[in-house]
């Protein structure tokens, strides 16, 4: 048991230093039978925004969650998960964004499996970076379109086409 | 990455397929896309339980990721999209390494997953592991999506068995 959590420990501890390079404050992490956690929470625009990484030494497995203060209950469950697909097709790579089938939070999540790979810190820092830059996104259109009074598949479009066009200047293309 | 990192990469990607005994259809480049990121890509496909889906492998060479989409097509009622879509999302809110997406319009499931690559680490060892479970879960999600469209099977029943199923597979 040991072992298990002082490898937890570690690979936490590594996630932690990726964070605290992208200026992330993250608590010592919480580990207890061979897993455990970090969280960092900040705001966006208005937006309260929430990470939390889990490793468990026994699949070897590191998850990474966002989610945030938006609310979507406005909203008929049909239409918010057109839009979650919709997004999912058009601008997730390395994770996804989904609703919990239970009580509609929006999460957005991937992994990493540390069965099959090291932790090589540049490459978890490029996905962190890479994947947070795509939560602020996701909050931000999902906020504008539940602030708007237009049609969301509309609101959507636009969004979609301003964030391509935008992203192809700055070369920070999402494809 | 640049052009020529990305060939080189491309080139062991197919050549992770070919040692897993897949077909390789064609490559092709597309380096001037006007709204997208420039890619570079391979095709091939798999055949399982009466099913063809064709896999498209990309490189995305801006972005240093790797994608990996399998596409499932299917005619169906309109009237079960919805069913559809609950189901996707259900299964995606406890997928984190890979997910699926409907494109409606077309009747076309997509599966993705997508690796972060650098020219010094991309492993063909990891790669083809990666290959390995992702020519396995995808076909096997896949059945589940086609009983929606074949069957008025409860959704959170059938979500369940899912679960059930993949959570006594990782045991």
């Amino acid at each position: 048991m040991c072992d298990k959590n002082i490898e937890c420990e570690n690979i936490l501890k590594s996630f932690k230093s990726c964070l605290n390079e992208m200026d992330r404050p993250v608590l010592d992490p919480f580990v207890n039978n061979g897993s455990g956690r970090i969280t960092t929470q900040f705001n966006i625009l208005e937006v309260s925004v929430f990470i939390e990484i889990t490793y468990s030494s026994y699949s070897k497995r590191a998850e990474i969650k966002i989610n945030s203060s938006l609310s979507m209950d406005d909203f008929d469950t049909f239409i918010v998960i057109q839009i979650l697909n919709t997004i999912n097709g058009e601008l997730m790579d390395i994770g996804h964004i989904c609703a919990d089938p239970y009580c509609e939070d929006i999460f957005l999540q991937t992994s990493i499996d540390f069965s099959i790979q090291s932790f090589d810190w540049a490459r978890m820092l490029f996905l962190l970076k890479r994947f947070t830059h795509q939560g602020y996104k996701c909050f931000l259109m999902l906020r504008e379109i539940a602030q708007m009074d237009q049609c969301p598949f509309e609101v959507l479009a636009e969004y979609l086409a301003r964030y391509k066009d935008f992203d192809k200047k700055q070369n920070t293309t999402l494809h | 990455m640049n052009v020529n990192d990305a060939r080189i990469i491309l080139a062991e990607a197919q050549s992770c397929f070919q040692d897993l005994n897949l077909t390789l259809v064609n490559e092709s480049e597309k380096l001037d896309y006007s709204c997208c990121s420039n890619y570079l890509q391979f095709r091939s496909w798999i055949s399982k339980n009466n099913k063809l889906a064709e896999i498209q492998i990309f490189i995305f060479i801006e972005n240093d990721i790797i994608q990996l989409s399998t596409c499932f097509c299917e005619d169906y009622d309109d009237s079960i999209t919805r069913r559809l879509l609950e189901f996707i999302n259900g299964i995606n809110y406890h997928l984190s390494d890979s997910y699926w997406i409907l494109y409606s319009a077309v009747g076309k499931f997509e599966y993705r997953t997508v690796q972060v690559i650098t020219e010094d680490s991309f492993d063909k060892d990891i790669f083809k592991e990666v290959i390995k479970e992702y020519l396995e879960n995808g076909p096997y999600d896949y059945e589940y999506i086609r009983r929606i469209m074949q069957s008025n099977e409860d959704l959170d029943t059938l979500l369940n068995e899912w679960l059930n199923s993949i959570s006594i597979d990782e045991m």
